[in-house]
């Protein structure tokens, strides 16, 4: 017969420890200021986000075509790039004295690329739009972002033992997923933010045992 | 002019190993070495314990930036491996680690570490310890 235990729960001071944690990352490693958001000033501005750069840069012009009746597109053989999600996730899972458990951290692309920037000191000699930082730096940048926010709380909440943190995965969600119709639910034990009036949401997730 | 020449000709360049799985963060700690205007030799970098175990035996390093959670080899495991061997005894050993908790930092407090920098850290923080090091290595 399987048994299964319900996960340990964080304490309301852990999830106090954990807000601590993301504003030391934020202001002094990625030099943003991060606020708690209400759901209704999130949800306004998850529906303000405007679309993704690579669905802007498909924003139907009128094609041209060629007198041959092809398009320039036709002729050239180019395929459209397919649309991207605007939401990107990054998890790591942690094993501590206090608890175990799932770290994850879903942020708009935009917002990841801002704050990569910001760490790398580029958004501070050029502007933002002109920084150009691909795909997998901004995974590996977002990635370092959640380890050093699970670190700084772990450390907090640990004391003297030691935790381990396994390698954060990150990817993008599904193009039509949306912090507003998520069917995993409200986060119970995290937080609603934004910086820069872009929004973010950061969930733990304790484990069973 | 030429006490300038004389004072950069006395100063010895100083070669750095970065060693973080991460590229942001190698990026990052590259970035604040280059500001810092110190007589710097080569920068290099490794993503895990082993790589930089290969560069340390074929080249001359001063001082070790690395982190401790890594795939391959940890920075536990490297730092355990410079401690063992004697040609290495004097590399100066800095560790960059989100993990502050106070068990391990007195694991590699044994193996000669330097100093435990705790991420999330100013970049100042980098430049303060650099500049120490480098009026240490220039005695």
């Amino acid at each position: 017969m399987s048994y299964h235990e319900s996960p340990a729960p964080i304490t309301a001071d852990a999830v106090d420890a954990l807000f601590v944690a993301i504003v030391e990352v934020c202001e002094n490693s990625f030099f943003a200021f991060v606020e708690s958001c209400e759901p209704d000033r999130f949800a306004a501005l998850v529906q303000h986000l405007a679309p993704p750069v690579e669905q802007l840069i498909e924003t139907p012009f009128p094609e041209l075509k060629r007198r041959d009746g092809r398009s320039a597109r036709e002729v050239s053989g180019r395929v459209d790039r397919p649309k991207l999600s605007e939401w990107v996730e990054a998890s790591l899972t942690f094993t501590g004295s206090a608890f175990s458990g799932t770290m994850e951290i879903i942020v708009p692309v935009r917002l990841a690329r801002h704050l990569v920037a910001s760490l790398l000191g580029l958004s501070q000699e050029v502007q933002l739009h002109e920084v150009e930082l691909r795909e997998h730096q901004v995974f590996d940048g977002i990635g370092e972002f959640a380890n050093m926010i699970c670190g700084a709380w772990l450390t907090d909440l640990s004391g003297s033992q030691a935790f381990n943190l396994e390698p954060p995965k990150v990817s993008r969600l599904p193009l039509d997923w949306s912090p507003l119709a998520d069917p995993s639910g409200e986060p119970e034990q995290g937080y609603r933010l934004c910086v820069d009036d872009l929004p973010w949401r950061i969930r733990v997730r304790p484990s069973n045992g | 002019m030429a006490e300038q020449t004389a004072a950069v000709a006395e100063t010895r360049p100083l070669n750095i190993l970065i060693v973080d799985d991460s590229a942001t963060m190698r990026t990052m700690i590259r970035r604040v070495v280059d500001l810092t205007e110190l007589p710097l030799g080569t920068v290099y970098e490794a993503t895990n314990g082993l790589e930089a175990l290969h560069i340390l035996e074929t080249c001359m390093v001063h001082a070790v930036f690395t982190d401790i959670n890594m795939p391959v080899m940890t920075g536990y495991e490297l730092l355990t491996e410079i401690a063992r061997r004697e040609a290495w005894k004097d590399i100066l050993r800095i560790v960059i680690s989100t993990d502050g908790s106070r068990l391990r930092q007195e694991e590699v407090r044994e193996l000669n570490v330097n100093l435990y920098i705790r991420k999330p850290f100013r970049p100042e923080v980098v430049r303060d310890v650099l500049s120490r090091i480098a009026s240490t290595h220039n005695r």
